[in-house]
């Protein structure tokens, strides 16, 4: 039959079976919608049928048959839609509530049935790989190397539900193979050093330090000199200047750095002082690592601990708030001594490093992450295992010999017993990074690579290199090892420990996994407790909340600093990590999850009080600290956080659609549809003629539009009030001249071009209308199980790399309703999610 | 004019003319210099190989100073094009083209791919790209190269995908590309290189070996991916191969300084001059037929002696002119670099022609107008390649034409006989 006849046969079949369905044909009856049909012909089919197709939806070729993920998905889109009540659309024919009712009651069984077969038999998660930022986590922690970098060898992910580890969209390719290969090779070679190195244990007064000969000439030129016992370094030299450096790291890993000191000439105010690196030894902006206040006049012992990598120097800078251009051009023809502006008086300076651990002591030798790879097997040069062999030949102690020797004669690890010093070694490695115990089989075809290479003449190391390097590369590293049902106990373990800590399991988690223990509820929630706990749970603040909240956007965009010129790096830098404090206090003290709408407290600095133009009676210095916010701050809550403000607009406009569309999807849990193709963008005019309120009015008014943005653009205009940096405004700036310049009150020296005034307010989707922030607030804390239920579907798919699906819905709303009994608290929630049916099961 | 050519490993060097006090700069290369090492020119003589060369850029060029007035090979020049007035016939500027439906963001992911904008357009759901024209044009015209094709620029730009919709990463380090096409390892890093190689491909068979067992008791989607992940394998190892086969032949030579630090981001002169130098010599070596250069946003753009504004916060100038202004210096500085890119192509002989008669050139961008993020009527220029150049070929600014329907033109032109590209109607006739 030619093709098209085909087609049309079909066709033809298929338009019968839907509306005339033959009882004799129970195939074709379970295709038929059970009792919707009726609602469909009167309510739905004007647009979807055969001929129109509106959106794309036929629903003439839709049967009620949910055997296959493309009707199923189809299907629950038509329940979602009349259930939120976006369709029919609100200029047609409206049913009634109970008919309604009636077509959800009837759809809702058999979708959840079929949503459940699926999860059952397939499992919620398709096979899921680490992504790029978890792959490098579970290096540095298999390895202990804190510094490793492989991210950026590894191709970007896809982000999906604004997350980057959903396994929907994870691609996997040739380039992935070869790149996973390439990082496993970088942090081998980071893991198994190849010199020796001394570490740094510097422990002196500020005399002593300035007056080392190797820099007391730096400092000189610098414009640093002694007080007492104690070196003076002016702060506000403009960057770079290598002002205050300790050695550099001999090599990867957390180092500790005291500094006993105070400040001087700051009129009574605290001095901060920025700790950051430097890649190369000048002239490279360095990367803020830690800022620690000193009081004036009298001494205090700060201490910072920050993960460097070889070669990097720490500098300590010290600063003056609000800005830092005024000063250094003057202090070139002042005699140091006579210096009368700020700067910061060191007693004490201790550098130590690196470090066993977190807070540990000083990393013994060879380092852990070789001790992981070869154990007690020594680490030896070329020259020295030939010098052990004929004790007359001269060796170079290890402190004395150059880089170019080490390069050309390096370090290794020395086995008298290659093949058995080998199969030991893996069989000690493999379970750890496998994240389970490994079969005989798997070992043994391991052990077999390592003697492969033995027996083809390379060296040990390089034989144990490839091994490991292969191992690194397993899929069993590579992807979570989940089977379809419930998730065995070393599963678990993995899930969890990716989800808290973006890393695999720690010994205690897998020791707990391997008695089943895990399995039980009362140890699961002990676990969490445990690992909420632990250092490495600040990953799950970084990669869950900065994913959520989109702070790692923070860069992406650049004020547009003719009209926002008070903007700078500290600002920049404090305002994530005001985010970062406020999300870790919820989480630590349990608080509620409307908090990340509305709070009278928030963490601050003086640097983002300024910014928000709140003044406390008493001083703060550069470090956040948890303050109560007074009444008319306009703040409270992470949407009204500077990060966030910012994130949500480009550098010279804010948009009312963008920020709206943020809060709908990252805070209310509603996701607009993105706009329909071939309606043009509102093009910006920031010279001041019309606002955009104006222009967005053309959008508002046409009903192909509206229907969106009624739900779209309330929380924008509430946000309004707040521009491109997240300050209060009551007016636009604008880029021309307008004749009215006005001088800004928290930063006395901007004037800026008073532009249109700012109109906040608008209708809630519902038709209750709000004049500015406070009351959106107010409207949106009404119904806190909103915001509980869009938080508990992000954790979902953030935990199990998923998105939330039809059956999970039931679970949701149960989460949701056991929360609201503990006042929503985030750590309950999380608790809650844990313990829930779709983290227990693949 | 600054021409820092060409493969030492030859008969007569540069070097000995530049001794000798001839004045070669500027002049096309003598074909005595080509190299020798590879063959390059007999391969050249025998097979006149077509090339391919797609310059992506993020954020438009400014309309107004870009399009010409008139259609035909008499239009007046715009300001940008009068920066182009040296390789007039040589290329054409497309009007009125675009991807039909583009929205404003997220779009670049469909530059070279022309799918329909449903398959892209939502980037928080599901990407279902398809293959971008450099990775379909690889296998016909690069599979005698080192590199079947090379994907080069900066960060997060996802102009390059695969049959199966997977991004292909760019090489962000013009030094580490430079090492790749033209620095020639010791005999021991050489052999290390060919152990690891082949190391490489024991790896492999054992992520399938044990893909496999894995899958033994996985579900239908799993499945899926398995396969997905068994394809990946054999490609992998088919480049694995290949560059085994290529690490023992030695790498063409040339004069051209290995790239010291790379140029910053906002570096604009010195980052796309040397990302241009390398393509050129990437194709002058025979090293590659097929290259992609995604050219992104600049930041605050390092020009002659001062820092301009923000390139993308000008490039949302919302009409204000100074700012219009500030994004004419940048879009200038990006301009005269592809000027200089198609006069030295120009320039180097190949085999009775020129290199740039050999090489289609397709410039594009994304965006027709960054300040109200439109997708409709993008800055299209096609140079070189053999076509007969129509200066400027102007289609329906309302009613666009497919860029797909380009792009289909190019493929024919480089032999490739296929019926649609992306979303094409079929080829355009004009050039």
């Amino acid at each position: 039959m030619p093709r098209f006849l085909c087609h049309l046969v079909c066709l033809i079949a298929l338009l019968l079976a839907s509306v005339h369905p033959s009882p004799a044909e129970p195939s074709m009856a379970q295709k038929k919608p059970p009792l919707p049909a009726v609602f469909l012909d009167r309510y739905c089919m004007e647009c979807h049928d055969a001929d129109t197709r509106k959106g794309g939806l036929n629903l003439e070729k839709l049967p009620f048959d949910l055997s296959g993920s493309k009707n199923q998905n189809a299907w629950e889109a038509i329940f979602e839609r009349v259930q939120s009540g976006s369709m029919p659309p609100q200029k047609a024919d409206q049913p009634a509530a109970h008919e309604r009712l009636q077509i959800l009651g009837a759809l809702e069984p058999p979708l959840r049935e079929a949503s459940l077969l699926r999860q059952k038999t397939q499992g919620r998660v398709v096979l899921r790989r680490l992504s790029r930022s978890q792959y490098q986590d579970t290096l540095r922690d298999l390895l202990d190397l804190p510094a490793l970098e492989v991210k950026d060898l590894l191709p970007d992910e896809s982000p999906v539900a604004g997350f980057d580890n959903v396994s929907a969209a994870q691609s996997i390719s040739s380039t992935h193979l070869v790149r996973y290969q390439q990082a496993a090779e970088a942090a081998l070679s980071a893991a198994i050093p190849v010199a020796a190195f001394t570490p740094i244990q510097l422990n002196v007064s500020g005399r002593e330090f300035f007056e080392a000969p190797q820099r007391r000439n730096i400092f000189e030129s610098n414009k640093c000199w002694v007080r007492g016992e104690a070196m003076v370094v002016p702060a506000n030299l403009t960057r770079p200047y290598r002002t205050v450096a300790p050695p550099p790291a001999p090599a990867d890993g957390r180092y500790r750095i005291r500094l006993t000191g105070y400040a001087l000439n700051t009129e009574g105010r605290t001095l901060p002082i920025s700790f950051n690196y430097l890649e190369h030894p000048i002239l490279q902006y360095g990367k803020d690592l830690a800022w620690r206040d000193l009081p004036p006049e009298v001494p205090k012992t700060v201490s910072v601990e920050v993960t460097l990598k070889k070669g990097q120097v720490v500098d300590l800078i010290g600063w003056t708030l609000p800005h830092i251009s005024q000063i250094s051009s003057k202090i070139k023809d002042i005699p140091p001594d006579q210096w009368s502006g700020p700067a910061y008086a060191i007693e004490r300076l201790e550098v130590e490093g690196p470090l066993e651990k977190q807070d540990g002591p000083l990393e013994s030798w060879p380092p852990r992450s070789y001790q992981h790879l070869f154990g007690s097997l020594p680490l030896k040069t070329g020259l020295e295992l030939l010098a052990e062999k004929d004790p007359k030949r001269p060796v170079a102690s290890r402190e004395k010999r150059s880089a170019e020797a080490w390069r050309k004669d390096p370090l290794g690890p020395v086995s008298l017993a290659p093949k058995e010093d080998a199969a030991g070694l893996i069989r000690a490695f493999l379970p750890r990074a496998f994240r389970r115990p490994v079969s005989d089989e798997i070992l043994q075809h391991y052990v077999r690579t390592a003697n492969r290479l033995l027996d083809a003449g390379v060296t040990f190391d390089e034989a144990m290199r490839e091994t490991y390097k292969s191992i690194l590369c397993s899929p069993h590293v590579l992807f979570f090892d989940e089977k379809p049902g419930p998730l065995d106990a070393y599963a678990l373990a993995a899930r969890l420990s990716y989800f808290l800590w973006n890393s695999g399991p720690d010994d205690l988690l897998l020791q707990a996994a391997s008695t089943g223990a895990l399995l039980t509820p009362r140890e699961l929630h002990e676990q969490v407790e445990r690992m909420l706990g632990h250092e490495k749970a600040k990953r799950f603040t970084t990669q869950f909340a900065g994913q959520w909240l989109e702070l790692g956007k923070i860069d992406a965009t650049t004020p547009d600093m003719a009209l926002y010129k008070e903007f700078d790096r500290i600002l920049m830098v404090s305002s994530v990590r005001e985010t970062e404090l406020f999300f870790e206090e919820i989480l630590n003290k349990d608080l509620s999850v409307c908090s990340f709408v509305q709070s009278d407290w928030t963490f601050l600095n003086n640097r983002l009080a300024q910014h928000y133009g709140i003044s406390f009676d008493f001083p703060l210095g550069h470090e956040l600290e948890k303050v109560t916010l007074p009444p008319n701050s306009h703040r409270g809550g992470v949407i009204t956080h500077a990060s966030v403000l910012k994130v949500t607009a480009d550098g010279a406009r804010t948009s009312p659609i963008l920020r709206g569309k943020w809060m709908c999807e990252r805070i209310l849990g509603v996701t607009p549809p993105p706009p329909p193709s071939g309606i043009p963008a509102i093009e910006p005019d920031t010279r001041g003629a019309v606002t955009i309120r104006q222009q967005l009015e053309k959008h508002r008014s046409t009903e192909a539009c509206a229907s969106c943005h009624r739900l779209i653009d309330p929380p924008g205009f509430a946000l309004e009030s707040y521009d491109v940096i997240g300050g209060w405004r009551e007016f636009y700036r604008v880029s021309v001249p307008t004749g009215k310049s006005v001088r800004l009150p928290n930063y006395p020296n901007r004037w800026v071009n008073r532009g249109p005034d700012v109109e906040v307010g608008d209708k809630m989707p519902d038709g209750r209308s709000f004049a500015d922030i406070e009351e959106y607030k107010k409207l949106v804390l009404m119904n806190p199980e909103v915001l509980a239920r869009s938080l508990a579907n992000r954790l979902l798919t953030y935990a199990t790399g998923a998105e939330v699906q039809f059956a999970d819905r039931e679970i949701v709303d149960q989460i949701v309703v056991r929360v609201a009994s503990k006042n929503y608290g985030l750590r309950s929630l999380i608790h809650e999610v844990v313990q829930s049916r779709p983290f227990l099961n693949k | 004019m600054n021409f820092p050519s060409v493969l030492t490993r030859s008969v007569m060097n540069r070097r000995t003319l530049l001794k000798a006090g001839a004045v070669s700069i500027g002049l096309p290369l003598l074909n005595t210099m080509l190299p020798r090492g590879l063959r390059a020119e007999t391969r050249a003589v025998q097979s006149k190989p077509n090339r391919l060369v797609l310059v992506g850029r993020n954020l438009g060029l400014h309309a107004p100073f870009f399009f010409p007035e008139k259609t035909g090979p008499d239009y007046e020049p715009t300001r940008y094009l009068s920066l182009l007035e040296e390789n007039r016939g040589a290329f054409t500027v497309f009007s009125g083209v675009s991807h039909i439906g583009y929205g404003s963001h997220h779009c670049e992911k469909g530059l070279f791919t022309g799918v329909e904008w449903d398959r892209i357009k939502n980037p928080q759901a599901d990407v279902r790209n398809s293959i971008s024209l450099d990775q379909f044009a690889a296998p016909f015209l690069g599979a005698q190269t080192r590199y079947p094709n090379l994907v080069m620029g900066s960060s997060e730009s996802k102009l390059s995908w695969t049959a199966k919709g997977v991004p292909v990463p760019e090489d962000r380090n013009p030094q580490d590309t430079f090492r790749l096409l033209f620095v020639e390892g010791s005999p021991e890093e050489t052999a290390r290189e060919l152990r690891r190689l082949e190391h490489g491909r024991s790896i492999l068979d054992d992520v399938r070996d044990q893909a496999k067992s894995l899958s033994s008791s996985l579900g239908q989607d799993d499945r899926e991916r398995i396969d997905l992940l068994f394809t990946s394998i054999r490609e992998a190892e088919q480049n694995l191969q290949r560059t085994k086969a290529w690490a023992s032949k030695p790498k063409p030579i040339v004069d051209f300084p290995l790239p010291k630090d790379p140029p910053r981001q906002n570096e604009v002169n010195e980052r796309e001059s040397l990302w241009y130098d390398i393509v050129r010599l990437a194709l002058q070596t025979d090293s590659s037929r097929v290259a992609l250069l995604a050219l992104s946003e600049v930041g605050h753009a390092k020009l002659d002696g001062f820092t301009a504004a923000s390139h993308h916060e000008v490039s949302h100038h919302g009409k204000d002119p100074t700012k219009i202004e500030q994004l004419a210096l940048i879009e200038e500085a990006e301009t005269k670099q592809l000027n200089r890119f198609l006069t030295l192509l120009k320039q180097t002989e190949e085999a009775g022609g020129n290199l740039l008669d050999q090489t289609i050139v397709i410039s594009a961008s994304n965006l027709g107008n960054a300040s109200a993020h439109s997708g409709d009527n993008l800055p299209v220029l096609v140079a070189g390649g053999g076509f007969r150049h129509q200066g400027h070929v102007a289609y329906d600014t309302q009613k666009n034409t497919p860029l797909s329907n380009v792009y289909l033109r190019a493929l024919h032109q480089l032999g490739l006989e296929c019926e649609s590209f992306g979303s094409s109607h079929g080829p355009i006739r004009e050039i």
